[in-house]
């Protein structure tokens, strides 16, 4: 009779706070399809992108926790796709608009990286910036720290955080240095963004990068430094950022990369928005922890806004990548993007 | 040099866009859409009686996550597919109903706010707002209940 009692008092117990949890729990998604026209190989591609899940559950007045995970195409895994956990963050409201919070985030280096994550339907354009894809930036820190937002009329927002850095796993760290961030961003005005950001690691041993590729580092400190200025309004919306990385290793000393885009897009009649995008990134002779190559790129496209949570986006694309053998591609996108 | 450029460029795109600014007007509502205008109810307990439109803005676009008590606040809204959540994105937020859905989703998503509740019916989230402590929500003034709170000195809006 006791056992029964007790069973029934843990039920009810378990189906109150299962309904409370469900009640300030959400979970939404994210997809694109797309294709893309590649004028040198003269093939047409059909694309599926990524599927991002996304939740967020408040799970006592001051503690709340966010995960993103992302199924992706992946060529070297059996089905052909991977599941990848992007985001899951335990935060902690101890006063007023600060948190502490724990977990796996994407780097607060940059606005692109700390706004959008992994929904298409906010990008302004199809892809992320060159600096991105050639793994300037480190997008995932798994670690601690503290973060505060809209603070006082100038609506300071700033994130300290100590990680694993790069080359870990989300299990364990490659070396025994951690890395740190420290970003600072203010909106002065409405719509108006300004933000810088300083990211302090000492990679070595072996590096897994965002891309899949592998490499063998020893003791390099890096020092990466970025800026960004964001504006977006009724009609105009503006995004610059620029990183500056240094490179220090012994036997070659302090190499710097530039990497930066400028994006600018007006809106036309509530749904529609041409917009373009330039990106450049320039690493200096003898940089030897990156591995991409000189780029310029010149994006120009239109975003159709559906509804808010249907876009559509044409662009085109001309790159120049290289330093002595220039390579020029030219690609035509059509990408549809939707929330649910 | 290349760190001049950049820069340059940083501070040129500044320019712009405060180049870009209409001159400031003085905040204050449209014409309402709804018959009688709005009201700013809330749960009795963590909100002040009476708030200017602009720290009203500030709450509602989950900018404040506490009251001053320390209260957390709660948002809670009419659908904007309602004529209500639609004069409400509007007056309030200066936004279309598309523009605010699409703001609160990316705020969700960045982790900067807990999602606001979303209500069909004035009478659902009266209910909300009275059962859910620090909660503050939007609804018509002909219909308003419980505690409503001036903006501005008004209780309609």
């Amino acid at each position: 009779m006791r056992i029964k009692l007790l069973s029934l008092i843990f039920i009810s117990c378990f189906l109150n706070l299962s309904a409370q949890i469900k009640d300030k729990t959400v979970i939404r998604g994210f997809i694109d399809i797309g294709t893309n026209y590649d004028y040198e190989k003269e093939r047409l591609n059909f694309q599926f992108g990524e599927q991002d899940l996304f939740i967020t559950s408040d799970l006592s007045d001051k503690i709340s926790f966010l995960g993103e995970s992302v199924l992706k195409y992946s060529p070297t895994s059996p089905t052909k796709f991977d599941i990848s956990l992007e985001r899951a963050i335990f935060k902690y409201n101890y006063f007023k608009n600060h948190n502490f919070f724990a977990g796996k985030v994407h780097t607060a280096i940059n606005y692109w990286n700390d706004t959008y994550h992994h929904g298409r339907l906010f990008f302004p354009t199809v892809g992320r910036p060159e600096l991105f894809n050639q793994n300037i930036i480190s997008l995932h820190t798994t670690g601690f720290g503290l973060s505060g937002q809209d603070l006082g009329n100038l609506k300071i927002g700033y994130t300290i955080m100590v990680g694993n850095g790069l080359g870990s796993t989300d299990l364990a760290d490659n070396n025994a240095e951690k890395c740190y961030v420290f970003a600072l961003n203010f909106k002065p005005i409405d719509g108006l963004r300004l933000g810088g950001s300083v990211y302090l690691d000492k990679i070595d041993g072996v590096v897994h990068d965002h891309g899949g590729g592998v490499k063998q580092v020893h003791n390099v400190n890096q020092g990466l430094y970025s800026g960004s200025i964001a504006y977006f309004k009724k009609k105009i919306e503006f995004l610059a950022e620029a990183s500056s990385c240094q490179n220090a290793t012994d036997s070659i000393g302090v190499k710097t990369t530039y990497a930066a885009y400028g994006y600018f897009g007006f809106r036309i009649k509530d749904a529609f928005v041409p917009y373009v995008r330039y990106d450049n990134v320039d690493y200096q002779k003898g940089e030897m922890y990156f591995t991409g190559v000189n780029t310029e790129m010149f994006t120009v496209g239109l975003r159709y806004e559906v509804n808010y949570l249907t876009t559509i986006k044409l662009e085109y694309q001309y790159k120049k990548a290289g330093t002595t053998n220039l390579i020029f591609t030219n690609n035509f996108f059509v990408q549809f993007a939707i929330g649910f | 040099m290349r760190a001049i450029v950049y820069i340059s460029g940083l501070v040129i795109g500044l320019l712009l866009v405060l180049s870009s600014f209409a001159p400031a007007t003085a905040e204050n509502f449209a014409e309402p859409q709804v018959e009688g205008g709005l009201a700013v109810v809330v749960n009795s307990k963590g909100a002040p009686n009476e708030i200017p439109l602009s720290k009203l803005k500030v709450i509602l676009k989950g900018e404040q996550q506490r009251w001053k008590d320390g209260t957390k606040i709660t948002l809670a809204f009419m659908k904007t597919s309602t004529g209500i959540g639609e004069d409400m994105a509007k007056r309030i937020f200066g936004m279309t109903a598309k523009e605010l859905n699409k703001y609160f989703l990316a705020q969700v998503f960045q982790g900067k706010m807990s999602s606001p509740q979303f209500f069909d019916s004035e009478e659902d989230l009266l209910k909300y707002i009275k059962n859910n402590e620090g909660t503050i929500g939007v609804t018509s003034f002909k219909n308003a209940s419980g505690t409503t709170i001036s903006v501005d000195g008004k209780k309609a809006i």
